[in-house]
């Protein structure tokens, strides 16, 4: 299973997608779901999700990433 | 990417003499059959040792000798690996070196390029038995595709023979035929790293340990944060210390279930590396047993048969059922007892002859010879009446002459024998009758004694062949499995006693830890509560609400990888047991008792703290479902195969490395090992085979086999195969190739 593959199942995922980003629209014949659309959604949750699936980023500085996300 | 062996050269390696022994391979199967001694596993040791710097050979431990794997460079053992022709040419201070050179292409989409490895260790002689390393040589070439000449690279050794093949799949694609049982890829954690690999358990991995680093920052900045509120009421502050106890709490906790499982992954790992010695000890243990068994039996009889002869001794001496016939037989005592009546008769009549001193001679020399008949007067008398005067005995009449004696001499003779006082006479008479009396009731006993002692005999004779059918069980068994010497130095008490002991403890930790874990998860839903209820009663503060909401999704994702592992890790075995038991049927197909065999492969889940741990078994289970753990011969090499084929299939490409197998299929029957040929060869899941047997040669007939023939038949329309014969060379001199088929 690729990365990509493991943030669709996550975004496509009905639970999750209720609860925390009930307002994107899924198309499940998207391949990979891009860092624009992800953006565009304006949805903390899916910017986190991606964030830490797809980026390589270090510990902190996608725990600074998160907290902007949340405004914390 | 990968890769194909064209040719290796064993440099004054073993048995290869000189710095020209090139085999030459084909980029798809090559059968080397080998006679004895060819260099076989010699050469392939010397892929090993390029691969790994290592040999397996026999080294002596204690007073035996066993296979072990050692560094090639190891000086202890340099002069069993340098050719001992070779050693014995070099004078003192000559240099002389030994090794290995190979060739391979390494292969990717865009481009094919040729290296040759050498790996040559040199040393000087001091003597015969003494030599310093002065060089541990190891170059790389690049085989210039133009002029095809090999130019020196900066590239080191380790890194382009991990090209050829890589070091995680060495133990599947180097194998050695005796120890494909004990494959380690396939059992334990290295059964888990292989399976993190193929399935995509370590991308998810990496991503769940993100996710743990972020869960972990966020529940410090919650507490942090909640900490340092104001406006908290004092109900709320209450709330919050208990809810940091209670995390505190549940830290504690953690660390320990982590703790006891590492406990618990050590002695579940010590269990798994003495099984094979503790289940051999136990099965030297019920040996012993067995043999003390069959022991005692033996003694049982013994003291049986001792028991019949002193009973039977007894029944002879007891006094109430003493009787004579039991010690003669009937015949016997007929003679003996008219041989003494006879006897005592004799003394009789001479007693009485000396009584009467006026007989005449003549007449006592006739009343002599009538001992024996010693007739009674009154049938004498009845014998000379008028109307009857004839011998009762000779049936002739009787003249006067007769009568007259008869009258005169025999009846006054017999009519004293009856009426007698004379001491000596009753007594000799009195000892004949009480014989007679002896003889007559014995008599009576006889045919009771006679079955008594006939009994007596079938019993010991019985019991003599029981000790003696048992003697040869004894005999039989030790010959099979040792005497009680070799059975209790084959019981390793230390193992047995660590076994069990070990097994006590794993079973006391997994309960403590399966308490635990309860204890975990109630801590839990204790701290979600205490959560709610703060949240609820802080509704109006943003951050707080931030800072849980992250939480909240942190926890949803920590339990969703949780899942997607469990589902990888489900699906993984399910696909892999139906591969690897296609494999497994196909390989043992000429096979009728593994039929209805079928490999498992078992997925052990465990709750661990937060998380699930997952062990791995596979195992080979029998139609009625019985899990077989010491099965042997081709099943037990086969299994192996079977689920490395099975994890080719699973990653659903043909495998890029050379496939090099010693002795495969020294263990299989005929049958088994025509089947693993046609896998081998037919199937072309492997890119390139080089598979060294010994079982295609028939060394009666100092030829290839029957076997061999039908390979080579198989081979034959394959024109990247090849068909290679060892033979060793006369003292040591070196090893013969004869390429039957030599394919591109």
């Amino acid at each position: 299973m690729r990365k990509q593959e493991i943030l669709k199942s996550i975004i496509e995922n009905p639970e999750f997608r209720e609860k925390y980003w009930p307002k994107f629209k899924i198309n499940s014949e998207i391949q990979d779901y891009n860092h624009v659309l992800i953006l565009k959604s304006n949805n903390k949750f899916l910017i986190t999700l991606y964030n830490l699936i797809i980026e390589n980023d270090t510990p902190i500085i996608l725990y600074k990433k998160i907290l902007k996300s949340f405004e914390l | 990417m990968s890769s194909v062996i064209r040719h290796i050269n064993p440099i004054n390696w073993f048995n290869y003499k000189g710095s020209d022994n090139h085999i030459y391979f084909s980029s798809g199967t090559n059968v080397l059959v080998g006679t004895n001694n060819a260099g076989k596993t010699k050469l392939h040791n010397a892929f090993r040792f390029l691969l790994s710097d290592r040999v397996i050979i026999k080294v002596k431990v204690s007073d035996d000798k066993v296979y072990q794997e050692i560094k090639a460079d190891n000086e202890k053992y340099t002069l069993e690996i340098f050719n001992e022709s070779a050693y014995s040419e070099l004078k003192i201070n000559d240099i002389g070196s030994f090794g290995v050179e190979l060739c391979f292409t390494k292969k990717s989409s865009t481009e094919e390029k040729n290296y040759i490895v050498k790996k040559i260790i040199k040393l000087r002689k001091i003597s015969d038995s003494k030599f310093e390393i002065t060089e541990n040589f190891r170059q790389v070439y690049s085989v210039d595709p133009r002029t095809k000449k090999p130019r020196r690279t900066s590239e080191k050794v380790d890194d382009i023979v991990n090209f050829l093949i890589t070091p995680m799949y060495r133990k599947f694609f180097l194998v050695e035929g005796e120890q494909m049982g004990m494959m380690t890829p396939l059992q334990g954690e290295g059964l888990k790293t292989t399976i993190k690999n193929l399935t995509s358990i370590n991308t998810i991995d990496k991503v769940v340990d993100v996710v743990d680093s972020l869960q972990k920052k966020v529940d410090s900045d919650i507490k942090k944060y909640e900490s340092q509120l104001d406006s908290l009421s004092e109900a709320d502050k209450l709330l919050m210390t208990q809810k940091h106890a209670k995390e505190n709490e549940l830290k504690e906790l953690g660390e320990l279930i982590e703790s006891d499982d590492t406990l618990r992954q050590e002695l579940e790992d010590n269990i798994s590396n003495i099984r094979v010695k503790n289940d051999e000890s136990k099965d030297k243990k019920l040996l012993l047993s067995d043999l003390e068994g069959l022991l005692n039996d033996k003694k049982n009889i013994e003291e049986r048969i001792d028991y019949n002869y002193r009973d039977f001794i007894d029944s002879l001496t007891d006094s109430k059922s003493f009787y004579i016939s039991k010690i003669f037989d009937e015949n016997h005592v007929n003679d003996d007892f008219e041989k003494i009546d006879k006897n005592f008769a004799g003394f009789l009549k001479e007693r009485r002859i000396e009584l009467e001193k006026n007989i005449s001679e003549e007449d006592q020399l006739i009343l002599q010879k009538l001992v024996k008949t010693e007739p009674h007067p009154d049938i004498l008398k009845e014998m000379i009446e008028d109307h009857v005067k004839k011998c009762y005995i000779c049936k002739s009449n009787l003249g006067k002459e007769n009568v007259d004696f008869i009258k005169n001499v025999l009846i006054p003779h017999y009519e004293m024998s009856y009426d007698n006082d004379d001491y000596e006479l009753n007594l000799l008479s009195s000892i004949k009758d009480s014989i007679k009396i002896i003889f007559h009731e014995a008599r009576q006993e006889y045919s009771s004694d006679e079955h008594f002692i006939s009994e007596a005999k079938e019993r010991i004779a019985d019991l003599t062949q029981e000790k003696i059918d048992k003697q040869k069980e004894i005999d039989d068994f030790i010959g099979t499995h040792g005497d009680k010497d070799d059975l209790d130095r084959a019981i390793d008490v230390n193992i047995l006693d660590q076994f069990a002991s070990d097994n006590l403890d794993l079973g006391k930790l997994k309960s403590e830890l399966a308490i635990n874990n309860k204890a975990l998860k109630a801590l839990k839903t204790e701290i979600k509560d205490l959560s709610e209820k703060l949240e609820k009663n802080n509704k109006s503060d943003n951050k707080l609400e931030s800072y849980n909401n992250l939480n909240d999704f942190i926890t949803d994702l920590d339990v969703y990888f949780e899942k997607i592992k469990e589902n990888v890790y489900d699906d993984f075995a399910l696909s892999l047991q139906e591969k690897a038991s296609l494999r497994f049927k196909k390989l043992m197909r000429n096979n009728p008792t593994t039929k209805n065999h079928k490999l498992i492969v078992k997925v052990d889940k465990r709750d661990i703290g937060y998380r699930k741990k997952y062990s791995f078994e596979i195992y080979l289970q029998n139609k009625r479902g019985k899990k077989l753990t010491q099965e042997g011969g081709a099943s037990s090499t086969l299994e192996t195969l079977s689920v490395v084929f099975g994890l080719i299939d699973y990653a659903n490409k043909k495998q890029t490395f050379p496939f090099i197998a010693d002795a495969p299929i020294s263990r299989l029957t005929p049958d088994t090992k025509e089947s693993f040929f046609e896998t081998i060869i037919d199937d072309e899941i492997l890119s390139q085979n080089i598979i060294i047997v010994m079982d295609l040669w028939d060394n009666k007939k100092n030829n290839i086999n029957e076997l061999a023939k039908d390979v080579l038949k198989l081979i034959e329309p394959k024109s990247d195969s090849s068909f290679i014969i060892l033979k060793p060379k006369e003292n040591n001199m070196g090893v013969e190739f004869n390429y039957l088929k030599n394919g591109k």
